[in-house]
């Protein structure tokens, strides 16, 4: 549109052409954004809804109500409104204004005009596909990362704002709303940072959630803890996907997708750790103690196993470490926090001979300890 | 002259003031993205594959993915996958760097727009304002907001302490409403200590009004 204008209003060539340029970028868009799409919930327009979300996701970058509980969203309707109303009113008038004072002449308002639609596009676009229609409604809308656009509109005002006041012929009263927007918009992002703390508490909190997770992953080629995964990964497919991710060694830390650990890829090493204590239960299994680390690189294996030695001096891993602690003794001599663990072991019914077995992501190699520990009969 | 200096001042002060968002959103980011890729991320896997393999997919690339065709993003992750190793932090802070880029680049413009030095700053200072509230944004992506399940974000405060659910070495799904401090068995063949290793998702806690089966 801006184009449009401007080639309408001096006809050089160099505009026609990023306007053909423009006007291509736009069909190819809208071609693939109306294809058929029968599964799509677009086709459930809710006017009503659409409105809502709109003003919902406009005021969004001011309220922060991603986090927030339904209760506060449906609370928080009259406060949107207001904002939205308040954003529409200077949209309005700075174009309108911008459209007297010649405001499209100028670089930084056209940039300004730009993002503000793109903003006010994008936001009902978004508001279209999940507030206006049955199903995610607008805790569905509030959670998608596609309303961050919508903090292009207050940006677009200020650079239309600017561009208004640097112009030469600007009115008293033109400065004044101009001048009484860039306040508002300090004044709404000043507001805004008072949910910071609790975003810290939120950030924290979903970091302590995903690193658990994150250590699963990295064992799930060959022990995958599906519930757990399945939060994370909903294709029903993630098995495999999990092994070919895994052999192509793309997730840092992630262990190949074999079981029995060839001679070949063993590395045998006295310092990797110890298994420091079984504790008999009997038909309950075993718990088992102790420590793992890369000595010479002052870490934590990438992940740890107890497994049984066989006699070709291959090793079948039979459980994963998933439970780490810290050992004082460990850290004084060097070794890195948490680096005990511990970890039950039940239901093996031969004669193993166990060793513990630390993997190491960068040279792609388990190290085991030298001997075994080899346990009693009649509970394993 | 001594006007010269003030406005010099004044724009330090402004440039400043504008590096402090840029300064905390990179600290919310390296305190808290998480390596790991979650829901949807995982549907880039095959395109990702294509391109490790040195078979890239022009059909998986330019796939829809609900109501829309992610071509550059797609391209964008995968390349960095190859090229490094597939980790949602690297993605973050591209995203930041993108964030930065384009700010900087509307300072500049609004900087040479304007013919004043108390102008520039004016500007300077003011287009750093909205940078502010991009940190929300982005800080969402960096602990991945998202992701179309209306009961998949609960507040820092909604997250609870779930029984760790957990398969066996061979698959069998197991209880997963065992109680705190039990014991859970893998598939009778291993078993890990304690159930609260892994808090829950965020994805399957909702909060507590609105699921009553959690523990």
């Amino acid at each position: 549109m801006i184009l449009l204008r401007q080639y309408l209003a001096h006809t050089n060539g160099k505009t026609l052409l990023e306007l053909a340029v423009a006007v291509a970028l736009v069909v190819v868009s809208l071609t693939l954004l109306i294809s058929p799409q029968p599964h799509s919930p677009m086709y459930n327009f809710n006017f009503g809804g659409v409105l809502r979300g709109v003003c919902l996701v406009l005021a969004n970058p001011f309220l922060d109500l991603s986090r927030s509980a339904p209760d506060h969203l449906a609370g928080s309707l009259v406060l949107t409104i207001s904002i939205s109303l308040v954003l529409a009113s200077f949209f309005v008038w700075l174009v309108l204004r911008g459209r007297k004072d010649a405001g499209f002449d100028s670089s930084l308002y056209s940039i300004g005009l730009a993002l503000a639609c793109w903003a006010i596009l994008s936001s009902a676009m978004i508001a279209s596909a999940r507030g206006g229609l049955g199903g995610l409604g607008l805790e569905g809308l509030v959670q998608s990362r596609y309303i961050s656009y919508a903090v292009l509109l207050p940006v677009g005002l200020t650079l239309m704002s600017v561009a208004l006041m640097l112009r030469p012929p600007t009115t008293l009263r033109s400065d004044f709303i101009c001048q009484a927007w860039i306040y508002i918009s300090i004044a709404l992002a000043a507001w805004s940072l008072y949910s910071e703390p609790a975003r810290l508490r939120w950030g924290r909190a979903l970091h302590d959630v995903y690193e658990p997770i994150f250590a699963l992953l990295k064992i799930a080629p060959v022990f995958p803890v599906d519930a757990e995964l399945s939060r994370v990964i909903e294709r029903a497919d993630r098995t495999e996907l999990i092994k070919e991710i895994s052999q192509h060694r793309l997730i840092r830390g992630m262990t190949p997708p074999i079981r029995r650990i060839p001679a070949g890829m063993l590395v045998v090493n006295d310092k990797v750790g110890n298994i420091d204590k079984v504790t008999d239960q009997l038909e309950n299994g075993m718990d088992i103690e102790g420590w793992a680390a890369l000595p010479w690189k002052h870490e934590l294996p990438d992940a740890s196993f107890v497994g049984n030695l066989n006699e070709d001096g291959s090793v079948d891993l039979l459980a994963p470490i998933l439970i780490h602690k810290s050992r004082a003794d460990i850290q004084a001599m060097g070794g890195p926090s948490e680096s005990g663990w511990q970890l039950h072991l039940s239901g093996v019914s031969s004669q193993r001979n166990i060793v513990l077995v630390a993997y190491d992501w960068t040279t792609n190699k388990f190290y085991r300890k030298p001997t075994p520990i080899r346990t009693a009969p009649h509970n394993l | 002259m001594r006007e010269k200096n003030s406005g010099r001042t004044m724009r330090l002060l402004c440039l400043s003031v504008s590096t402090l968002p840029v300064l905390y959103l990179s600290m919310f980011i390296y305190r808290f993205a998480s390596p790991l890729p979650v829901h949807d991320q995982w549907d880039n896997v095959p395109f990702i594959v294509s391109m490790k393999e040195g078979r890239t997919s022009l059909s998986l690339l330019v796939r829809f993915h609900v109501e829309h065709l992610p071509v550059i993003p797609r391209l964008f992750f995968a390349v960095l996958a190859c090229l490094f190793t597939w980790d949602n932090r690297l993605e973050c802070w591209v995203t930041f760097v993108f964030t930065v880029m384009i700010f900087s680049l509307l300072c500049w413009v609004a900087v040479k727009a304007a013919a004043k030095g108390e102008r520039i700053a004016y500007v300077a200072l003011d287009s750093d304002i909205p940078l502010s509230l991009w940190h929300k944004s982005v800080a969402d992506l960096a602990v991945r907001i998202d992701a179309g399940l209306a009961n998949s974000n609960p507040g820092a405060d909604c997250i609870h302490r779930v029984p760790l659910a957990v398969d066996s070495v061979g698959g069998t799904p197991h209880d997963n409403h065992l109680s705190h401090g039990s014991r859970r068995s893998f598939g009778g063949q291993w078993a890990s200590g304690t159930s609260d290793i892994i808090r829950d998702s965020p994805q399957a806690v909702p909060c507590a009004h609105e699921r009553q089966d959690v523990a």
